[in-house]
């Protein structure tokens, strides 16, 4: 046998041969491949690229432009004359072609020993818009965009310090997505950066889709209904848990951060409760939590009374619910269930629909099948108050995910209400108890700070209290440093009029 | 064997003893305490919780002291070092065996409220089913979840203390006189039924090697210790003032009875819900108990924890089914309570004299090494 | 680990679900929930006749009322022979106001009470009331103003009428409570019917459960001051107008009469404390604290003056005395110790069981002294 020659660069070669063999090995389906050929003192020289993938402007402008104006021409003097600043040497063709997928434009000067590349990709993105699913009333209302230049420039300019660290993590076989850890490194405590590092890194999977999938695959539990990973959109947020000692993530191509580790009260924060009064803030921060409450408590409450203890019901609404009731023809919880699934559809309707539309569904849903359906006796009225307060109460969760969690939540409960009365209501409760003290976010407790107990936690979590007296960070997180600023002296104690 | 090894993440902090210790004695005893009492001492019931305290206060100190004098062991550890492998597994065999009548007869009772109050029909193995699955999934997450469930659900009970305000405001004053009839006898007679009820502290004992810090062990064990005797003292003198003697004497759970009277504008009747939200008064009992059953089979019979575990469960769950009447329940609450009685109050004064003359010698050793 | 933990969670969820353990529902519109019973003796049988009254919940009637009349041996039989007559099953959950016939209060009614005390569904707060003729009379008065049907209107009408402190209250609670404690009886508020409306028109005083005599309406505001205490109570006094002949400023022609002086006070406090003197003796000394407003005077008399409003209050103070001394002494007659002497006796002597027996064989021979202290704060707006 022949031993055969092993050529060890492919070029030099003719400018058709280099198109031709580009085209072949590469790109044989795609028409997408272009070309130019460029003549200057006899010289022949090609600018191969795909059509869709580099800017024209840089590509006609610095790349075409340049060439054409440089008197004496040789991929050195391109090095320097073209001002594209990620330039390649290539002798293969191989790697040709993977830098052309980037966007890039190979530029070849008949007879040279190598190929030069220069990174010209066009990148569609939009600007920075208002939040879509977490809207503020008060608060900077800028979110995220798709692309990881501007999340990371966000979250930069809003966080000017050299502690900011970004670390840098590719996952995905099939199609590979930057990830990047991002975190204050004065703050943030080192167990859960290397924890969070450790998950990521080990983290094995064909694709990341987006930041809410890249949570589930790094989530500590992933059958409980509870979000354990804060996604959010704004930068805002982001950031502001950033500053709390928590770590963040940014996904490529994905327009939320992932905000780590997170408590099951930190879900009903908003930033808004810091930027309003204090008194303010802990209002509506006791709302949300009271309003989660009565979302699940509510219906389930209904079902096991007038099906087991109407003993309990007062006799002002007897009458009336009882009334009501004698033209239904199913036991309540059947009828608390179509209601609740009848207010689901309606939502998800309004969510897939057109917003204008959407608008619409929401009316003709909400108005005109609540007054006939209870006219036409399927449910009774005390019930559609009953059902549209806690799905009122449910979307003022400002975590989409966890207001969805406690939408259906409710399902069981009212379940187990319909089949036990309370001793099944309480018996739900007890086990979403045990459950919430069961779970962590990144290996710390969920429950946090009810358990473990913390009540130097609860000024700003459950509660949120005049910053002149909150000047802690959150202990649950287990930030370096705990103090934000020392707690400014006490005005001298005068008389009233003095 | 003698010395645990326990990890850093799964010790607690010596607070939650507080609350842990508390919630172990105060579950379904509570209900009929005030009517077992007065049946004994009458009006000067809170003279016998006075003398029982007293005794439990004592009882603790020396709990602790014997604890102390051991770093990092529970009672099994302790036995076998001073008396060796068999005594050691013998006398926790005794109290796993203990533990485990208590675990039936909470469940046993509170099968009973339920059937008594809301549900007479609903079948008792399915409220022990559904009890026995609770503790399963708790006691599966280990020691920090079967605390961190207990301090949950006493957060989510303690409240309905606050409720007795609504009896308390129809109390009638001249039901406490005349005070000091009783004799020293029916005292002392009140004062064991008081022992009885406030039994569930031995749990120290195996806690201790779990707690992180463990100076304050003893601190907050007589904090709880404290807070359950006026939790009894205050539920007792209002069911006194609340009934009158006949009345008193004739109700069998006159907490639960007097939760009739509590009403909220939406929610006429709130007994409904109190018997039911018992579940969670008990649930850390059982939890707790679960725990320590499961953990101490392990030291003295070495399988896997979970298995002993998920044999406990079955077990219990045999039992229940198989003593499902009033009178199994009065017999096995009352064998608990004699049994507490020496293996409660008795049992560690009787380690107490071993312990100092541990101690004794440690510290001859020490200055002889000096 | 995880995930076997979990799928045996779910397993035994499962097997919880669907086992059969699922209990009998209490679906509201399915029950007849009853509001009031009435019992009556019946004369004939030995049988209790019991009126059962209950809302049903129709689509097509408005009105969720309903009578049932039905009769049994025990509490529970009249429930069940009440259900043979509806097509709903009969629960006692909302059960307001229990009402027993005359028939049956001259007997006693405490094993009554009794069943009902041990129905754990029942509320404590129920009212109890004697009516002076049959229940089934009186439960089928047809007005009963806006109330849903008549038990919630004799609960309102009862529950009324110790608010405004006209009555002593009696809940199941209070009134088992007074029946076990030694040395107090029971009070019921006695119903009647007038014009086709059912009112409350006399307290019942008790003799352990057996109903032994009644205090007219004027007369209950004496037994409620020894009992109770007053916070914004009202009397209405008569005096001789002679008495004040010297401070009427200007005589009005009183049509009602022409000697005498009515006195109305409203938001009357009062504090009564009875103590034991001497247990031998059975000497007891009630102390009574008496403030209020007179906001009706027949005549016009200047009370800002010392001499007027001294005599004015000297003179109350007489009147309750006397009317008190009356009270008491029907009640001694009667054998009924609706005021809690010997609650004070029993107290101050300590160390011998008094039972209710004993205390009804000494009641009748105590010797009462009172001390009243009348003030009068204010006179509404005019001198």
């Amino acid at each position: 046998m022949k031993r055969r020659f092993k050529k060890s660069s492919y070029f030099p070669c003719k400018l058709e041969q280099l198109e031709q063999d580009l085209k072949k090995q590469y790109f044989q389906a795609s028409p997408d491949l272009a070309s130019k050929i460029i003549h200057h003192d006899g010289k022949r020289c090609i600018v191969v690229f795909i059509d869709y993938l580099v800017d024209k402007d840089h590509l006609y402008d610095q790349v075409v432009g340049e060439i054409q104006h440089t008197p004496s021409w040789d991929h050195e003097t391109f090095k320097d004359t073209i001002p594209i600043t990620g330039s390649k040497q290539h002798t293969e063709l191989n790697p040709i072609g993977d830098e052309l997928l980037e966007g890039a434009a190979c530029v070849y000067i008949e007879g040279e020993k190598y190929c030069l590349t220069f990174l010209i990709p066009r990148v569609e993105k939009r600007e920075p818009d208002r939040a879509e699913t977490e809207s503020l009333i008060f608060g900077p209302k800028v979110s995220f965009t798709e692309s990881m230049d501007t999340n990371l420039n966000l979250v930069h300019k809003r966080m000017d310090t050299s502690s900011l660290k970004v670390e840098k993590f590719v996952i995905g076989n099939t199609v590979p997505t930057e990830v990047r850890m991002v975190y204050l490194e004065d703050l943030a405590n080192e167990d859960n950066v290397k924890e969070l590092r450790d998950r990521l890194s080990v983290l094995n999977v064909d694709d990341v889709l987006n930041a809410s999938t890249l949570t589930q695959f790094i989530e500590d539990n992933s059958y409980s209904i509870f979000p354990q990973f804060i996604t959010t959109e704004l930068p805002d947020r982001f950031c502001y848990s950033l500053k709390e000692g928590r770590l963040g993530v940014l996904v490529d191509k994905s327009a939320s951060g992932v905000v780590t580790p997170a408590s099951f009260f930190s879900f009903f924060q908003t930033t808004e409760d810091n930027y309003t009064r204090w008194n303010m803030g802990a209002f509506t921060r006791l709302l949300r939590i009271i309003a989660m409450f009565i979302s699940i408590t509510l219906t389930p409450t209904y079902v096991a009374a007038l099906t087991y203890h109407y003993e309990i019901i007062p006799d002002a609404l007897l009458v009336s619910l009882g009334h009501s009731r004698t033209r239904v023809p199913f036991p309540p919880l059947l009828e608390a269930l179509i209601l609740e699934f009848l207010i689901e559809l309606i939502r998800e309707a309004g969510a897939r629909l057109p917003t204008k539309v959407g608008q619409t569904m929401g009316i003709v849903g909400g108005i005109v099948i609540g007054q006939a359906v209870v006219q036409a006796g399927f449910t009774s009225n005390i019930l559609i108050i009953i059902v549209a307060l806690s799905a009122l109460a449910s979307f003022t969760t400002p975590s989409y995910l966890m207001g969805s969690a406690i939408r259906i939540i409710r399902f069981p409960l009212m379940i187990f209400a319909g089949l036990w009365g309370f001793v099944g209501l309480v018996f739900s409760f007890a086990f979403i108890a045990i459950h919430l003290v069961k779970q962590r976010s990144l290996n710390r407790p969920y429950f946090v700070p009810v358990y473990p107990f913390q009540p130097r936690d609860l000024d700003n979590s459950v509660f949120r209290i005049p910053f002149l007296h909150s000047n802690k960070r959150a202990y649950s997180n287990k930030p370096k440093k705990i103090q934000r600023f020392p707690k400014p002296k006490k005005p001298k104690k005068s008389d009233i009029d003095e | 064997m003698s010395q645990l090894d326990i990890p850093l993440d799964q010790k607690i902090k010596a607070v939650y003893l507080f609350i842990v210790l508390h919630t172990m004695q105060i579950g379904v005893g509570i209900a009929g305490y005030p009517q077992l009492v007065f049946m004994e001492a009458g009006r000067d019931s809170w003279m016998s919780i006075i003398v029982a305290a007293i005794v439990l206060h004592l009882t603790i100190a020396c709990i602790v002291f014997i604890l102390n004098t051991h770093k990092d062991t529970d009672l099994h550890g302790i036995l076998t070092s001073w008396f060796g492998s068999f005594i050691g597994k013998l006398i926790t065999l005794v109290f796993i065996v203990y533990f485990f009548i208590m675990f039936l007869s909470v469940i046993l009772n509170y099968i009973e409220f339920v059937q008594v109050f809301i549900f007479p029909q609903m079948s008792s193995w399915f409220i022990s089913a559904a009890l026995l699955t609770l503790v399963l999934y708790a006691v599966l997450g280990g020691i920090r979840v079967a605390v961190g469930a207990s301090i949950v659900f006493f957060f989510g009970s303690i409240w309905m203390l606050g409720l007795l305000t609504e009896p308390i405001a129809l109390l009638d004053y001249d039901g406490y006189f005349p005070m000091f009839e009783a004799d020293m006898r029916a005292i002392l007679e009140g004062a064991k039924i008081t022992s009885f009820t406030i039994l569930g502290f031995e749990l120290l004992w195996f806690l201790y090697p779990y707690i992180h810090d463990k100076s304050k062990v003893h601190r907050y064990s007589q904090l709880a210790m404290a807070f359950t005797i006026a939790m009894i003292t205050v539920i007792t003198m209002v069911s006194i003032g609340f009934y009158a003697q006949g009345q008193l004497e004739s109700k069998i759970w006159p907490l639960l009875s007097m939760m009739k009277i509590i009403s909220f504008p939406m929610f006429e009747r709130f007994d409904i819900l109190a018997v039911a939200l018992w579940m969670i008064i008990i649930l850390p009992n059982l939890i707790l108990l679960a725990w320590m059953l499961s953990i101490s089979s392990k030291r003295v019979f070495g399988w896997k924890q979970k298995y002993f575990l998920y044999l406990f469960v079955l077990i219990a769950f045999i039992c229940q089914y198989h003593f499902d009447n009033r009178h199994y329940v009065n017999m096995f609450t009352d064998y608990v309570g004699q049994a507490g009685m020496y293996l409660g109050f008795l049992f560690p004064f009787l380690l107490l004299p071993f312990a100092i003359y541990k101690r004794v010698k440690g510290k001859k050793k020490a200055n002889a090494k000096n | 680990m995880r995930k076997t933990n979990c799928l045996g969670i779910i397993l035994s969820f499962f097997i919880l679900i669907t086992s059969s353990s699922c209990i009998e529902p209490n679906i509201i519109e399915e029950l007849g929930i009853v509001t009031a019973y009435g019992f009556d003796q019946n004369p004939d049988t030995q049988e209790i006749d019991g009126t059962v009254v209950l809302y049903q919940f129709n689509p097509d009637i408005t009105d969720a009322s309903q009578i049932i009349h039905s009769s049994g041996a025990t509490f529970d039989t009249i429930r069940a022979n009440a259900n043979k007559q509806s097509g709903y099953q009969i629960v006692n959950g909302q059960l307001q106001t229990l009402i027993f016939g005359p028939t049956i209060s001259e007997e006693g009614i405490f094993p009554y009470l009794d069943t009902i005390e041990r129905n754990a569904a029942v509320s404590d707060m129920l009212y109890v009331a004697v009516a002076d003729q049959p229940t089934r009379d009186l439960m089928s008065a047809s007005n009963y103003e806006e109330a849903p049907n008549i038990g919630i209107y004799l609960h309102r009408l009862i529950e009324t009428a110790v608010k405004s402190e006209v009555i002593v209250s009696s809940t199941f609670h209070e009134f088992m409570r007074s029946y076990f404690r030694v040395g107090l009886d029971p009070v019921v508020p006695i119903l009647t019917v007038e014009d086709n409306k059912v009112e409350v028109n006399a307290i019942g005083m008790m003799q352990n459960d057996v109903l032994v005599g009644t205090l007219s309406m004027d007369e209950i505001f004496y037994a409620r001051l020894l009992r109770d205490r007053f916070k914004e109570g009202r009397v209405e006094l008569t005096m001789n107008l002679d008495d004040f002949d010297e401070y009427i400023t200007q005589y009005v022609n009183d049509p009602r009469s022409e000697d005498d002086l009515h006195v109305v006070i409203d938001q009357l406090g009062s504090r009564a404390s009875i103590n034991v003197t001497d247990t031998e003796a059975l000497n007891f000394e009630v102390d009574i604290k008496l403030n209020g407003r007179v906001i009706e005077l027949s005549q016009r008399i200047n009370l800002d003056e010392p001499g007027p409003l001294k005599k004015m209050e000297s003179e109350i103070e007489r009147q309750i005395e006397e009317n008190l001394i009356e009270v008491v002494g029907r009640s001694q007659e009667l054998g009924s110790d609706i005021f809690g002497f010997g609650v004070q006796y029993n107290n101050a002597t300590r160390g011998q069981s008094l039972t209710t027996d004993d205390w009804h064989d000494l009641f009748p021979n105590i010797n009462v002294n009172y001390n009243i202290d009348v003030e009068i704060k204010r006179f509404g707006i005019v001198q």
